[in-house]
């Protein structure tokens, strides 16, 4: 088991010599490629008002924010983007993150990959290629650099999982059709992700139920879960290791995932929406040094549109199952999960005010004993962002969460529960 | 001196009839319209090669193409100038006319020569909104139409033409009109669009953040 373990990390790491050494002979190469370093960094000032005692989701607790329950100056990100990319369409993309909160700092690579993007063809078709370690194809929120957020500080809840436990080792493939060409308002793509090392995404987003934050799982990053009754010793998940490893191979099956989009490119209303679907295909019932592997598959699908002049709405849905089972089969943890936003923003001049709502909901499906995970809540963000000058923003943001979460009862923490946050970050890109 | 003065005058005024062909393009509402390419095609050979010996110059300003819309003569090639402080990766991928090339911020690239007549659609393979076209024509009798609609041509020899108006939003065949024309002509030649332009592409992002990557 060890070996199948410590084999598949090596896969990894083969991998990324590879693209390491692969790297270091194309940089000498006769047509020296175009290298290009962008990055953000975002300090903030922080208040979490919440359960007394209570501790942030990334300390191992029920706090819903990636801040705990205190006052404090945070490096919420430091993320640098490298990228090096050749005549020939190829590049190579490498993002960092450092993180510095209380008692939770850390520093690694978040994504690696070789990306192609070929030229459209005279009806409009593209195809581009990825490999390596990266995200799959669904905030509509984090598409700046280094997969920040720039409308908000706080991602949704739905985009903080995604930070947190999802990221595709393996490749993609992108086809697009572009409407121009055929002088036609609409654009299509469709976009096959097949990965591995995804095999215990639902781990985290069950225990300890939909959050709130900034941060992103780094590749090398352990996920310290919550005491839940069910992982004492004797009692049914006592096996499984303290720390989830969320980019983990346990079963060598690939996983994929689906994501179709359209584009309407329209002056006053141009819209976008897509439709996805994921699956990380593992097979249940194994367990290798306490990390099982999760059968996880949802829906997802968005949509962004202008309603008027520098007004933009934009929403996310996101809803799927995921299980676990003990070696010897029958569900250990079942869990269907649902989360929803939606983000009014308007802009002007150097100003910006973005307001989302969202819903989420966790079904806890099984019967094991000091496992609940029922979970049902509602937040709400307001975000006002100012920019100084073109590379500088001062943003201060309102975090609202309102849940209903019975596992907060095994650390003696209200099962109903308003969680609330201040912050005021300032924020350089360049 | 004021009759030497008027002399000119006079002098210059023949001039313009006589050496200075004028063509009002009408859109199809009868107001004139600007930026409609115009060439004159002389139905016999004629010894002038070229009269246009400006190079024809692309800026990439803000993400767009600047000007939209250009005409160049067959065998020339379009200079461009990137004037924004980031890559773009421009490319022509239809007609006979093909290139692409990265071109990073604040340098000046050639493209190849243009040897074939017809349409360069141009675009950037990083900002897919951007867009720009240039007329190949094969002749050195081109021009764009001035904001009163009017294509001015200097120094035209007689002879027959054929007039041609271009423009990649006119919605007819080959995006095009003609129309036969006898030079010199006292007769102020106009011609009027078939039908309304197709709304010209925003050149303009959906998004408005600086610092956005390829998510």
């Amino acid at each position: 088991m060890k070996i199948t373990l410590n084999k598949n990390r090596n896969n990894v790491y083969k991998y990324l010599t590879a693209s390491l050494l692969t790297y270091l002979a194309l940089t000498t190469a006769i047509f020296a490629a175009e290298q290009s370093i962008h990055g953000i960094i975002d300090t903030r000032l922080i208040t979490v008002d919440g359960a007394k005692n209570s501790s942030s989701y990334l300390l191992g607790g029920y706090g819903k924010f990636d801040n705990k329950y205190d006052s404090a100056a945070t490096l919420a990100q430091l993320g640098i983007s490298y990228k090096a990319s050749w005549q020939n369409n190829f590049s190579i993309n490498i993002v960092a993150n450092a993180f510095s909160n209380k008692k939770k700092d850390n520093i690694g690579i978040t994504e690696a990959f070789i990306h192609y993007k070929g030229l459209p063809n005279s009806s409009g078709w593209r195809l581009q290629g990825k490999a390596g370690f990266f995200y799959p194809t669904i905030s509509l929120e984090n598409n700046a650099v280094a997969w920040s957020n720039p409308n908000t500080l706080n991602n949704s809840t739905l985009n903080t999982w995604v930070a947190e436990e999802l990221r595709n080792t393996g490749v993609q493939v992108t086809v697009e059709k572009l409407g121009k060409f055929t002088r036609s308002k609409h654009d299509f793509s469709l976009n096959l992700s097949l990965f591995q090392n995804n095999d215990t995404a639902g781990a985290m987003l069950t225990w300890h139920g939909w959050t709130s934050g900034t941060r992103q799982s780094l590749f090398q990053e352990k996920l310290k879960l919550q005491p839940f009754p069910a992982r004492q010793q004797g009692k049914p998940l006592a096996i499984q290791a303290p720390y989830s490893d969320p980019f983990l191979e346990l079963d060598n099956r690939w996983g994929a995932h689906i994501v179709a989009q359209w584009k309407v490119k329209n002056k006053q209303h141009p819209l976008k929406i897509n439709l996805g679907y994921y699956n990380n295909n593992t097979a249940s019932s194994i367990e290798i040094k306490g990390q099982y592997t999760w059968k996880t598959r949802f829906v997802h699908a968005g949509f962004k549109t202008k309603l008027a002049k520098k007004l933009t709405l934009l929403g996310q849905y996101m809803h799927g199952n995921t299980y676990m089972k003990g070696k010897y089969g029958g569900f250990a943890v079942n869990a269907n999960f649902t989360s929803a936003f939606i983000m009014l923003r308007k802009y002007w001049q150097k100003h910006q005010i973005a307001l989302r709502i969202e819903e989420f909901s966790v079904d806890d499906l099984d019967n094991t004993w000091g496992d609940n995970n029922q979970e049902y809540g509602k937040g709400l963000t307001l975000s006002y962002r100012y920019r100084l000058s073109k590379n500088n923003f001062i943003q201060s943001e309102y975090n609202w969460l309102q849940s209903n979460r019975p596992a907060r009862w095994y650390v003696k923490q209200p099962i109903d529960l308003i969680e609330r946050q201040l912050q005021l970050a300032f924020r350089v890109y360049f | 001196m004021i009759r030497l003065n008027l002399f000119i005058l006079l002098l210059l005024s023949f001039g313009c009839i006589a050496n200075s062909t004028s063509i009002l393009v009408l859109a199809a509402n009868a107001s004139p319209i600007e930026n409609m390419v115009v060439y004159l095609t002389p139905q016999k050979a004629i010894s002038i090669n070229s009269i246009n010996t400006k190079p024809l110059i692309i800026n990439q300003k803000n993400k767009q193409f600047v000007p939209y819309i250009e005409v160049i003569q067959k065998g020339k090639n379009i200079s461009f100038h990137n004037n924004d402080d980031i890559t773009h990766h421009i490319y022509s991928v239809s007609g006979k006319n093909r290139f692409d090339f990265k071109i990073q911020g604040n340098h000046v690239k050639e493209s190849p020569n243009l040897n074939s007549v017809g349409e360069v659609a141009m675009g950037c393979n990083i900002h897919d909104w951007m867009s720009g076209y240039v007329l190949v024509v094969d002749t050195p009798f081109f021009t764009k139409t001035n904001k009163q609609g009017r294509a001015i041509f200097a120094n035209l020899p007689a002879g027959k033409y054929e007039l041609t108006v271009w423009h990649p939003q006119l919605d007819v065949a080959k995006n095009k009109v003609t129309q036969n024309i006898t030079l010199p002509n006292s007769k102020k030649w106009q011609i009027k669009l078939p039908k309304k332009l197709l709304p010209l592409p925003s050149q303009e992002s959906d998004e408005d953040f600086d610092f956005l990557e390829g998510y």
